[in-house]
């Protein structure tokens, strides 16, 4: 009787502690928005100065930024840069996030922060249609949104949404892969998995350029590496086992760019098969210091935090906002990653 | 025999029930691994037949059988703990964890050759660490396995991302990833070598050795097995480390392959660790195991794959018929299960 009595108590005890500390993340993680291409054409127009840029705000708000997922370079990158501006502009600052990228890790987190009443939330919503809800529920609260890297399904649920034009990035990769292979050759994308916005967005941004500018480019099927390194990796060694005149890779984000380097290296075509990716990590930069990787098409996550932080206070403030503003590119590769105006681009891990 | 069932402790049934039943068991695991065995052969022909060039390139065979190494450590250990009727759900966090500390630890000794034999040893210290934990929480404490390999899984893989801001770290050598990553011994890729060398000790272990025979008898019927005087919570630690200690190993393998820890990319690792272990033919409910099964089941997924990509079938496509083939597969196998048994 005592020890069933003990084991109920140690298995209850076991499952709040599981529940409390979530068991890992049971989905397969998306690195949406974490990639942005890197160009060193510039294609998006710099995000104007919408007012409060260095003017203090007039009260002290409270401000929390919900990321995508926690731990991920891009998204502690843009809460870095919104800290910062934070400070500048004298408001307070906190933030959150989920620990995979889906709406039903993003919501119990969204909620609690609407029950501590802030007086704005920055946010990178983890689904269109699905986030609405409780976004209407902090809007309902009087609280003011402004949306980071991806957006909602109703765009008038926040004062301001700052991104990177994910297409275009696509589009600059493809031009860039367009010129290494002297506009012929096979080219394959790798995606992560489907119906993440921002990934979409330049699969078929750069999809969409390869026909329209490359006739003399064959582009091979798209296959999907479901956001996991090992996926990638097997998915590109089979391809390359079927095309052995395989000439370049574009790998939608970091999980795609570690998988497809393992592959081209066990293939021993390390910088025959040229390698274009969308944002950095630290073995990524190795990677393109190694020559593995030949660019990577790199966003602006903190100057997007900063924009978005300046955005909100100013609907706080009563003042106008821009509705949608586009953050640049850079492309970085060997030649320039120690350019202190390139290597500024570089995600950090923490602020 | 590829697969073992109990023999040992008949001699405490006086009855002689349990010799019938082995024996018959034996038979039908026999068949069980033959017939999942002929069913990976029948994929890998008819994948050569469509596309014998790229498919059956040195390249090629090379490639699935390296993309296969890691999960196929991980299932021999899951292969053990499935046998005593228990469950590992742990792997995926134990794995990264694993990962984690070894590069803190290669890098924190300034990387060169002597830290690459650190690193193997903290990766396998953390973890048989892990291994004992789980072991003690089933053992001793008495938490269901699900439970206790849940929790687990959450601490390793949350501990992991605390550790390293949930970002990837750098500062694998490059000498680890090179010569065990890339390189080969005698034109068998490292990784391999030591995946197959671990299912040989696995082999061994299950059915020329005690350890295998008492894991069996654990999963058969644990009371029985208490009483034949086998220290069944001594054991279960022991399987439950060895599981923790090969997954330990397959984090440091995860390392020479992808030079990275790839923290994002284990989620499901326990899925398929499990799934391999069952399409090969052990038992979930214990009792019956099968390395050599588990081979198969590792590699039936990534023949699939592998064969699919190379097709050129849509990837859509390519998901829904793998779910369908593997249901195919092991539903044949069930059926001649089931028509021995009840011959």
């Amino acid at each position: 009787m005592r020890s069933a009595k003990a084991c109920a108590a140690l298995s209850t005890l076991a499952l709040m502690t599981t529940a409390g500390c979530g068991s890992g993340s049971t989905s397969t993680p998306v690195a949406a928005g974490a990639t942005t291409p890197a160009g060193t054409t510039t294609t998006a127009p710099a995000a104007p100065d919408a007012g409060g840029t260095g003017t203090k705000a007039s009260k002290n708000y409270n401000i929390t930024y919900i990321q995508g997922i926690t731990g991920n370079p891009f998204f502690t990158s843009v809460t870095c840069g919104a800290q910062a501006e934070a400070k500048q502009l004298g408001v307070t600052f906190n933030y959150q996030g989920g620990k995979d990228y889906s709406p039903e890790s993003q919501t119990p987190i969204l909620n609690a922060v609407i029950a501590k009443k802030p007086d704005g939330i920055i946010i990178s919503p983890m689904a269109g249609q699905a986030m609405v809800p409780p976004l209407s529920q902090a809007k309902a609260a009087g609280i003011k949104t402004t949306f980071v890297d991806s957006t909602a399904a109703d765009a008038s649920l926040a004062s301001s949404f700052v991104t990177s034009d994910n297409a275009a990035g696509g589009a600059l990769a493809a031009d860039k892969i367009g010129e290494l292979l002297g506009g012929k050759g096979k080219v394959i994308v790798m995606g992560a998995t489907p119906g993440i916005s921002t990934t979409d967005a330049r699969q078929k941004g750069f999809e969409a350029e390869i026909k329209a500018k490359y006739p003399n480019v064959t582009l091979l099927p798209t296959q999907f590496s479901q956001s996991q390194p090992a996926t990638a990796t097997t998915k590109l060694s089979a391809v390359i086992a079927k095309n052995s005149d395989l000439g370049a890779v574009f790998a939608v984000s970091t999980q795609e760019v570690e998988g497809v380097s393992v592959a081209v290296k066990t293939a021993g075509k390390a910088g025959k098969i040229k390698i274009v990716g969308f944002d950095t990590s630290d073995p990524i930069i190795e990677s393109v210091k190694a020559g593995t990787v030949t660019g990577l098409v790199v966003q602006e996550p903190l100057a997007m935090g900063k924009l978005a932080l300046d955005q909100l206070v100013a609907a706080l403030d009563g003042k106008p906002t821009t509705p949608l503003i586009n953050t640049p590119f850079v492309f970085l590769t060997k030649d320039n990653v120690s350019d202190p105006a390139v290597n500024k681009f570089v995600y950090k891990t923490s602020c | 025999m590829s697969q073992t069932v109990l023999t040992e402790v008949d001699q405490t049934d006086p009855g002689g029930t349990l010799d019938v039943r082995s024996s018959r068991m034996r038979r039908l695991a026999v068949s069980s691994t033959l017939y999942i065995g002929l069913a990976l052969l029948a994929l890998i022909a008819t994948f050569s037949a469509f596309s014998p060039g790229a498919f059956t390139s040195a390249y090629n065979v090379r490639t699935v059988a390296t993309d296969a190494s890691v999960l196929l450590v991980v299932a021999v250990g899951a292969t053990f703990v499935i046998a005593t009727a228990g469950i590992d759900l742990s792997v995926g966090g134990v794995l990264v964890f694993s990962g984690v500390v070894s590069v803190k630890a290669m890098d924190g000794v300034g990387g060169g050759s002597g830290a690459v034999y650190l690193g193997l040893l903290v990766a396998l210290a953390a973890g048989l660490g892990w291994g004992i934990v789980n072991g003690l929480l089933v053992a001793k404490a008495h938490v269901p396995p699900l439970i206790a390999t849940l929790g687990s899984l959450g601490m390793s893989m949350g501990l992991a991302q605390l550790v390293t801001d949930g970002a990837d770290l750098r500062g694998v050598p490059g000498g680890l990833v090179d010569q065990l990553g890339l390189g080969r011994l005698f034109g068998v890729p490292w990784l391999v070598v030591i995946a197959a060398a671990v299912t040989v000790v696995g082999m061994v272990a299950l059915n020329l050795n005690r350890f295998g025979t008492y894991t069996l008898a654990i999963g058969s019927n644990p009371v029985s097995a208490r009483r034949a005087g086998i220290n069944v919570d001594r054991h279960l630690i022991k399987v439950y480390a060895t599981a923790g200690l090969l997954a330990g190993l397959a984090g440091y393998l995860n390392l020479a392959r992808f030079a990275t820890t790839t923290i994002a990319g284990h989620n499901t690792d326990n899925l398929q660790a499990i799934t391999a272990v069952v399409i090969g033919g052990t038992s979930l409910f214990g009792g019956v195991a099968t390395v050599l099964g588990t081979v198969i089941g590792v590699f039936i997924p990534a023949v699939l794959e592998n064969g699919f990509v190379i097709l050129g079938v849509p990837p859509f496509w390519q998901q829904t018929v793998i779910g369908a083939v593997l249901v195919i597969a092991v539903f044949l196998d069930q059926f001649k299960r089931t028509k021995n048994a009840n011959r």
